[in-house]
């Protein structure tokens, strides 16, 4: 689980992905589902909800149906934790 | 220290071409003191929330506070925990917000320990965080309510600075070299060491360069304190062996801080040889052991040191 | 010059005042006035270099009897490092195991410009493999066999991956075999140079398998990783390969280094391309033969994540 919206380095490792935070330390692996999510995340800061929801599932059009409860909770899981923003919730960032 | 002196080499001699085993000690040292400073930087934004929410200012401490305001003094720097002083006052306050964000107490204490940290000490016990184990130490005093010495902390509250990239506290450069130099010579048998009485010259030269009255008002407030003595040894052993200078017009005032009786110039060889002398051999032992006994002799009255001492080894014999 | 190219006699005469040494890429100055410890150090270490006296060090250690009373009824060795003992001392008679254990402790605490493993790492055909384990795995039997067939020992216990240039770097030393693995070896590698039992040691009764010659002397040749292997020895269990994902590499790699933390992102960078570059694997085992000989292909067949494209999953 990532503690903090800061520095994350992402490398991907074959279909996964390992993870450094540079502000903790702390070193993470993942899946291919995470790592996906993730690389779409550290490219585009502070991305809203629908929109990230809306170009994962753009990337997998055959499969929309079957991924879309996996993304749901994973998002779900990213707002929580500060990476993305609720839609509709003003952008700090940009 | 290593790392310490890998900055002084690089800031002082920069086109010396290093031995290649002495580039790999540095590379060691350095990527381990980069790491413990990083860490530190990581648990001081942790705490931060708490700075923001606590009634009362909350002063960085030592290393911690270098490292923040980026100073030299935490160049080359290593450092394993995280010191804070705030207002005796507020201390059941910082207490419970600490107890909050998962900071608890080391577990192997008794109550007697307990007791002897809140009464007699001017620190809690170390408090470590539950899931990160990294150690704080929250003081609302810079030295013990029994010690000889009775530094004012209300009047280091008064001083103190705030940083600019945290919500926390410094200590005034004056009275930052006076904790210091306590710190070394009057509390831990010198276990800062060489490093710390280095910290000491690296703060008199910063204090030096930012105000003109600076040597003026460090000796003013020592006598204010009533710290003469251990800024005297801090400035003494200083000057002989880490080439501190000390301006001639108030060099005079500085060698007449404190009398210098048999035991002050006892005391002076003894940091000397501590400092500066191999650390091997029957002499250094000795040297060792009359450090440790005059760490607790000067910590304590007489009679509450034996005691502290006599329960302290009774307890390790129960375990 | 090597330490075998001087008489014992003349060692132990230059080790009582101090001499300078090269333990991989460590230049380490040590003392020692204890004779039984020189001849042991004298056979075992026969092949390593003797640098110049003024050569600076990494470390500074000494092995001597410590002073006291006890001496007479029980003697004791301590181990110095810059003159400071950093741990209890052992028997006199255990002064050499006690050296190596010295060694290693300095090494740990200061040689942060690598990636340190706990890992056996050794080389064959141009080609590294790295077995990491925590202690107690079988690992240092593992190594003694393949050692035993010729595979040139980088390290039984330290696997160093220097952080600037991303390659192993041989720190080849004495490796301790405890109890029951060291019938086994004798009789699967005869041809190994054992040293001096050592009985009632903390880990039970340890003997050195000593570095052979060949491997001392390429001390200074590093290699990249081409495997990882996470070896797992299992009583009467058939031998099997499986294949692993890199992230369970980088995962299990973690949890078998000393000093991951301390190296930060470099450490990070220096993992990932390591298992980008080296297949890991799981071996299961219970028979030393069979083990050595599915190293040997896995080894042989490994080229890390572009190989792994062209498709090995399940190796049975």
């Amino acid at each position: 689980m990532l503690y903090c919206p800061n520095d994350v380095r992402l490398e991907l490792l074959g279909d996964e992905a390992a993870c450094f935070e540079r502000n903790s330390g702390v070193t993470h692996v993942m899946d291919a589902g995470g790592a996906f999510v993730l690389s779409h995340i550290v490219q585009q800061r502070g991305i809203d909800r629908d929109e990230l929801l809306a170009n994962l599932l753009a990337s997998f059009q055959d499969e929309a149906a079957a991924l879309a409860t996996l993304l749901d909770n994973t998002l779900s899981l990213l707002l929580e934790q500060g990476l993305i923003r609720a839609t509709g919730a003003p952008d700090a960032n940009r | 220290m290593v790392d310490r002196l890998r900055y002084t080499l690089a800031s002082q001699a920069p086109d010396v071409a290093l031995p290649a085993v002495i580039a790999d000690v540095f590379d060691g040292t350095g990527r381990y003191v980069a790491y413990l400073q990083h860490r530190a930087r990581f648990e001081v934004s942790q705490l931060s929330a708490l700075a923001l929410a606590a009634d009362c200012p909350v002063v960085l401490l030592k290393g911690a506070a270098y490292l923040i305001e980026g100073i030299e003094a935490s160049a080359g720097r290593g450092l394993g925990d995280i010191d804070i002083l705030v207002p005796h006052a507020s201390l059941a306050d910082v207490e419970r917000r600490l107890a909050a964000s998962g900071w608890r107490f080391a577990e192997d204490l008794t109550e007697y320990d307990h007791a002897y940290y809140r009464d007699m000490a001017h620190e809690l016990p170390p408090m470590r965080h539950f899931d990160r184990q990294f150690e704080l130490d929250v003081h609302h005093g810079i030295l013990q309510p029994t010690h000889r010495l009775t530094p004012d902390s209300a009047r280091l509250m008064q001083e103190s600075v705030a940083l600019d990239t945290q919500p926390f506290f410094r200590l005034s450069r004056r009275d930052q070299i006076l904790h210091s130099a306590t710190h070394l010579f009057m509390s831990d048998e010198l276990r800062g060491g060489l490093r710390d009485l280095h910290d000491i010259v690296l703060l008199c030269r910063q204090g030096e360069a930012e105000e003109t009255a600076f040597w003026q008002r460090l000796l003013q407030r020592a006598v204010e304190q009533g710290l003469q003595r251990p800024l005297h040894y801090a400035m003494y052993c200083a000057q002989h062996g880490l080439a501190l200078v000390i301006p001639q017009h108030t060099r005079g005032e500085f060698t007449a801080l404190c009398p210098r009786t048999v035991g002050v110039r006892f005391a002076e060889r003894l940091f000397l040889r501590r400092f500066f002398s191999r650390p091997t051999g029957r002499l250094a032992s000795a040297c060792r052991t009359l450090l440790f006994l005059r760490s607790h002799w000067i910590r304590m009255p007489p009679l509450m040191l034996l005691r502290h001492l006599a329960r302290k080894v009774l307890s390790r014999n129960d375990r | 010059m090597q330490i075998g190219d001087l008489s014992i006699r003349e060692f132990q005469s230059r080790l009582s005042t101090g001499m300078c040494l090269s333990f991989g890429p460590f230049c380490t100055r040590i003392s020692s006035d204890l004779e039984t410890f020189a001849e042991t150090f004298h056979q075992c270490y026969a092949g390593l270099p003797v640098l110049c006296d003024d050569q600076i060090a990494h470390f500074s250690v000494s092995v001597r009897q410590r002073p006291g009373l006890r001496g007479h009824l029980r003697p004791q060795a301590e181990f110095l490092f810059e003159g400071l003992a950093p741990f209890d001392p052992y028997p006199r008679s255990h002064a050499f195991p006690m050296f190596e254990w010295g060694l290693n402790w300095c090494i740990a605490n200061t040689a942060h410009h690598y990636l340190m493993l706990h890992a056996a790492v050794l080389e064959h055909h141009g080609r590294a493999l790295i077995l990491p384990a925590p202690p107690g795995s079988g690992k240092s039997t593992l190594c003694a066999a393949l050692v035993g067939r010729g595979w040139r020992l980088f390290s039984d216990e330290f696997g160093m991956l220097r952080l600037a240039d991303g390659r192993l770097h041989p720190l080849p030393r004495a490796a301790p075999l405890k109890n029951a693995s060291i019938e086994v070896i004798r009789e699967f590698a005869p041809t190994l140079t054992l040293g001096p039992r050592y009985e009632r040691t903390r880990k039970g009764t340890v003997v050195h398998v000593f570095p052979p010659l060949a491997s001392l002397a390429r001390q200074t040749e590093t290699c990249v990783a081409n495997a990882l292997v996470f070896p797992r020895y299992v009583a009467d269990a058939p031998t099997r390969v499986a294949s692993l994902s890199p992230v369970v590499g980088v995962t299990r790699v973690i949890k078998n280094s000393f000093n991951y933390l301390f190296t930060a992102e470099a450490g990070f960078d220096a993992l990932c391309q390591l298992v980008r570059r080296a297949d890991c694997y799981e071996l299961t085992y219970s028979r030393l033969d069979e083990a050595v000989d599915r190293l040997d292909a896995l080894l042989a067949a490994s080229g890390g994540l572009a190989q792994a494209a062209t498709g090995h999953a399940e190796l049975a």
